[in-house]
């Protein structure tokens, strides 16, 4: 089991190239971690049976189709109702920092992103995808097959974080775009405007959709740990600002604290979910933000 | 301010590397990609102000630190008196700095203006502190030159020979130790150096040849009392340092402290000799003790000097303690008359056998004092050496004995002329009581005659004669006073009733002696004249200085007397009336002298067939003209001429009569060879009294004659109380002078007052902190990512 769970940590999960096996060794690593089925609770019904295989639950175990068939089948269940999920990726620029040259936060979202497509897929959770940057660039309609998962992956692999920022813009074009109540989840690192963005996040959930929002930001952009002096540059604006990081460091923390904060509360009103993330993380403390979520909707 | 490598202040130009360095390799910042870089633009503001300070605080303290190891290397010094001063400067300077970062962070910060005001208001108070007590420190400037302490110099050594030096504590005089130290002082000075010794003697003080010559000298030196205050030696060693041509000139007093010593009529001479005398620089090398104890007889008085008939001799010795007390044995010895002595037999000096007369037991309490008084009797006529000592040892021997010298005489011969009708007994009785005839005690030996037997008597036989109430006298006669007094008699004229206004007085001789013109009789029955002297200084007058206010002058009133008009050019007043009007006249006429009472001294209370002229004689309280009348008598007899008790130093002179007395003595000093002095116009004057004794005359007129006279310490040199350092510093003014103890604090005030009060060691603890300021600013800023 902890050979497993080491999968929920970003530098190992970073070590594996494949975006769908990152996506079912987190998946998998999470739920192994879990006591509990996540699922259990939920309101599904039953689907179809299936040969037992190794691993499988034994309280799924049909012992009624045993006794008759005198083998194993374990009961399937479906979700009554089903939620359309959109992962919406922010292709910023700014996404594809890293300071420990490991993983960026894009990749950091990225491999976040699959592992909620690969459980929703699971659940026949149609799940869609719409990228953005300044503007939106691709969106891939959503689908509970399980073939949408790999063209999600497959499009979340393809997917380079090299433009500028308009997430306010970009989620009020999500919100005019999506028709149905649908549960977004944004993976961003949220560096614009917040009070625009907090507009059109609400402007999202006033179109009844439920919102989940990924901040996800770099461990440097959240810890700062620099020393002298140091010229920064914006990678997106290319504005340098130099100064002292030493004597700059509880001013730098403190307005990143009042940011989140800021955000935490301003999301708490609107009902959003808000989960604060950097890339020093594990991937558990999203999924099961993601989890919750989802059982608050069941 | 001085410095010692004053080229090396060049260095200072290497102030400018730490400004070079921070130009040419101003630290690079690292090049980060940064994409929050919206959280560092709220306060990158204050943090590039941050930045600014930080570089101008540690260039600053660069700067400083070069600055103060070139300071610091060129080894500035001050004036020791100016020390404060500087410090203070230091001080406001520090302060101001501190201040003035305060004053700039809050600017930088934008906190409020009442602390911005507030702050560049005691900016602004201490910059103006600073100016003023930097300005004046300049000012003050080095008084001397400062620098090399091996220069040559040119030094005075004052070295107090006072005898209290000769005060013994540890087995050392305080004159050794002087003599020791300013040996050892002259050690230090190098080849080229000039040095005077500068005694307290009137000589003027001139340069040794050479540092050993200068050594022999204070070798050589030996305690006085006839001595200069050391005051005036000063201000003699100042002038001679004003003759030298040497850059730096040290004046080294070395002294007890004893305010006998310093005692000066003339101590703001000295302070203006100082002041004038900036370039010298003055050390006060204290040998004494900080608490002497001695007991001293401070003071010797005598009943008289010259003792007429068989007097007793009365000797008032005064017993002082200072910081000791108990039991003291005092004795009186005279010396038995021995013509033949002194004489010196196989090189020693035989002297007269001194006999104990008299012993007083005494106890003194801790600085006390007490008088003892001592009675000789049964002196023969002639001269007696004589001396009080304290039989016990103390610390200062030099005040243990005193001595004194007395002369016994016949009774002086007096011929008092009456006119007939005169009834002279209220003089005589006066001047030679019944008793004191019967006990040959009585001072003068009265011959009565009258007026008209004047020509049967010699007058030379005489010591005075006294014209009591004299009618005119015939031109003979008046002749004959004047040659009688001009050879050196004295004359007394106490004119009355008989007297008149007419040539017998008014003539050419009787004025002269007389002193003036008998011009009319002043007639005051009311009761209201009296005699009023208003001046004492007059010898006659002398025994009632004590208590002048006091003499119940009024209680004998004058009825009547003379007015003398135009009083001669050699005539003097000695006591008035209270009208203003001449009472008592001094004619000096060639070596004597006469003295005319205005009105008579031997009026009866109630004369037949006229008014009496005065009371007098006759008044119920008339211990005054008791007193007058024999000091007049003896004045004219000439009694107080003849001083024989001395101080040291003081000049000597004995009346010596051609034909009474030889004209070549052998003096015999105390302690030394005997010398030969002369008599000159009929005066013996010997200054050689350098040392307190008994001075002994030995000649031969017909036989062997033995004079001699008494030479002691002033009493104020037995006082040994020191002068506090307020009392010096009045004398030589604050901080003008350095005092020194001993050896090393002489090393240490000499090195500081040649080179100055050093900063150096205040430098190095001032570039330690700036670098250690540095090195954590530095660290702090600047902290490498771990």
């Amino acid at each position: 089991m902890a050979a497993v769970e080491k999968y929920l940590k970003p530098e190992v999960i970073n070590q594996i190239k494949r975006l769908d096996l990152r996506a079912q060794f987190v998946v998998k690593g999470f739920l192994q971690g879990l006591h509990a089925s996540p699922f259990h609770g939920f309101s599904v019904e039953f689907s179809e049976h299936r040969r037992y295989s190794h691993g499988d639950d034994p309280k799924d175990i049909d012992w009624l189709v045993y006794a008759k068939t005198d083998k194993y089948y374990i009961k399937k269940f479906e979700a009554e109702t089903n939620i359309t999920g959109y992962l919406a990726m922010d292709l910023s620029q700014s996404m594809g920092y890293t300071h420990r040259q490991e993983l960026t936060k894009f990749d950091y979202a990225i491999c976040l992103a699959a592992a909620l497509c690969y459980l929703m897929v699971h659940q026949q959770d149609p799940v869609g995808l719409i990228t953005f940057d300044d503007r939106l660039r691709d969106c891939l309609a959503p689908k509970s097959k399980r073939s949408q998962l790999g063209n999600v992956l497959s499009h979340l692999a393809n997917l380079k974080p090299t433009g500028q920022t308009e997430i306010a813009k970009c989620l009020t074009q999500i919100a005019a775009m999506l028709r149905h109540r649908s549960l977004v989840m944004l993976f961003s690192d949220l560096l614009g405007d917040p009070a625009e963005i907090m507009r059109s996040l609400r402007q999202l959930r006033h179109g009844g959709h439920d919102v989940i929002l990924f901040h996800i930001l770099d461990e440097a952009e959240v810890s700062f740990p620099f020393d002298g002096l140091v010229e920064f540059e914006d990678p997106e604006t290319h504005q340098r600002v130099e100064v002292d990081a030493t004597s700059f460091r509880q001013d730098y923390l403190q307005e990143i604290t009042d940011f989140r904060q800021e955000f935490q509360r301003n999301c708490r009103q609107s009902g959003i979910d808000y989960v604060p993330l950097d890339t020093s993380m594990q991937f558990d403390k999203a999924l099961l933000e993601y989890l919750l979520s989802r059982r608050a909707r069941g | 301010m001085a410095f010692v490598n004053l080229s090396l202040l060049l260095g200072g130009i290497c102030t400018a590397i730490p400004i070079v360095l921070h130009l040419v390799m101003r630290q690079k910042p690292k090049h980060l990609p940064f994409p929050a870089l919206q959280f560092l633009q709220h306060r990158r503001e204050t943090n590039r102000r941050t930045l600014q300070l930080r570089h101008w605080l540690l260039l600053a303290l660069r700067c400083l630190a070069v600055a103060v190891i070139v300071f610091a290397l060129a080894r500035p010094s001050v004036d020791s008196t100016a020390v404060a001063g500087w410090l203070m400067s230091a001080g406001l300077l520090v302060t101001l700095g501190l201040v003035g970062g305060c004053l700039i962070f809050t600017l930088m910060q934008r906190k409020g203006r009442l602390l911005i005001g507030i702050l560049a208001a005691l900016s602004g108070l201490l910059l103006i502190a600073l100016a003023v007590n930097t300005i004046g420190s300049l000012r003050t400037g080095p008084r001397v030159l400062l620098g090399d302490q091996q220069a040559p110099v040119a030094a005075a050594l004052v070295i107090d020979s006072s005898p209290a030096m000769m005060y013994r504590y540890q087995n050392q005089t305080r004159l050794d130790v002087a003599r020791e130290t300013a040996t050892w002082l002259i050690g230090q000075f190098s080849l080229e150096s000039d040095v005077a010794v500068v005694e307290a003697r009137p000589e003027p003080a001139l340069f040794s040849v050479d540092l050993s010559a200068a050594r022999k000298a204070v070798s050589r030196l030996q305690p006085e009392g006839g001595r200069e205050p050391l005051p005036r030696a000063i201000r003699k060693a100042l002038r001679l340092l004003a003759t030298n041509d040497k850059a730096r000139k040290e004046v080294y007093v070395f002294t007890d402290l004893t305010r006998s010593s310093w005692q000066d009529d003339q101590s703001g001479a000295l302070r203006a000799a100082l002041d004038d005398a900036r370039e010298v620089t003055v050390y006060v090398v204290d040998v004494g003790v900080e608490a002497p104890r001695n007991v001293a007889l401070s003071g010797l008085q005598l009943s008289a000097e010259t003792l007429a008939g068989d007097n007793d001799l009365i000797v008032e010795a005064e017993v002082a303690a200072v910081g000791a007390g108990g039991q003291s044995r005092v004795e009186l010895f005279v010396e038995e008359p021995d013509p033949d002595k002194p004489i010196i037999v196989d090189g020693e000096t035989i002297l007269p056998r001194a006999v104990r007369r008299d012993r007083h037991e005494i106890e003194l309490a801790q600085d006390a004092s007490k008088k003892i008084r001592f009675r000789v009797r049964g002196l023969p006529v002639g001269v007696h050496q004589g001396s009080v000592r304290l039989t016990q040892d103390d610390n200062l021997a030099i005040d243990n004995q005193r001595y004194f010298t007395v002369n016994v005489v016949e009774s002086w011969p007096v011929l008092v002329v009456a006119p007939s009708g005169v009834n002279e007994s209220l003089l005589t009785e006066a001047i030679a009581p019944f008793e004191y005839r019967e006990t040959n005690r009585a001072r003068f030996q009265c011959t009565v005659i009258s007026q008209g037997d004047l020509e049967n008597h010699i007058l030379q036989n005489y010591a005075v004669v006294a014209l009591v109430d004299p009618s005119p006298l015939t031109p003979t006669q008046w002749e004959r006073m004047a040659r009688f007094v001009e050879h050196g008699g004295g004359l007394g004229i106490f004119l009355g009733h008989n007297a008149a206004a007419t040539t017998s007085f008014n003539s050419e001789v009787p004025r002269r002696l007389v002193g003036g013109k008998l011009a009319r009789i002043w007639r005051s029955p009311e009761r209201d004249l009296f005699l009023a002297p208003t001046r004492y200084d007059h010898p006659v007058l002398a025994p009632f200085r004590d208590q002048a206010t006091s003499v119940p002058w009024d209680a004998s009133p004058v009825f009547l007397h003379w007015v003398l008009d135009e009083l001669g050019s050699n005539t003097t007043r000695v006591a008035a009336l209270s009208n203003g009007k001449p009472a008592i006249v001094e004619t000096v006429h060639g070596t004597g002298r006469v003295l005319t009472w205005t009105t008579p001294v031997s009026d009866p209370l109630r004369p037949a067939g006229r008014t009496c002229w005065n009371e007098l004689p006759t008044s119920e309280v008339n211990w005054p003209y008791f007193v007058l009348i024999n000091e007049t008598i003896r004045y004219l007899a000439g009694t107080n001429d003849q001083r024989l008790n001395y101080l040291v130093g003081e000049t000597v002179q004995i009346p010596n009569q051609t034909g009474a007395y030889p004209d070549r003595y052998d003096l015999f000093p105390p302690h030394d060879e005997p010398l030969d002095v002369t008599a000159h116009q009929d005066l013996l004057t010997v200054r050689a009294t350098d040392r307190a004794g008994a001075y002994r005359l030995k000649g031969f007129l017909g036989g062997p004659v033995a004079r001699g006279f008494a030479v002691n310490l002033a009493p104020r040199e037995s006082d040994l109380r020191r002068l506090s350092r307020v009392q010096l510093d009045e004398l030589l003014g604050k901080d003008r002078y350095q005092l020194a103890r001993n050896k090393d604090e002489i090393v240490l005030e000499v090195g500081q007052a040649r080179v100055g009060r050093e900063f150096y060691p205040y430098l190095m603890v001032l570039l330690v902190i700036v670098v250690g300021l540095e090195h954590l600013f530095a660290n702090r800023f600047y902290r490498q990512p771990t």
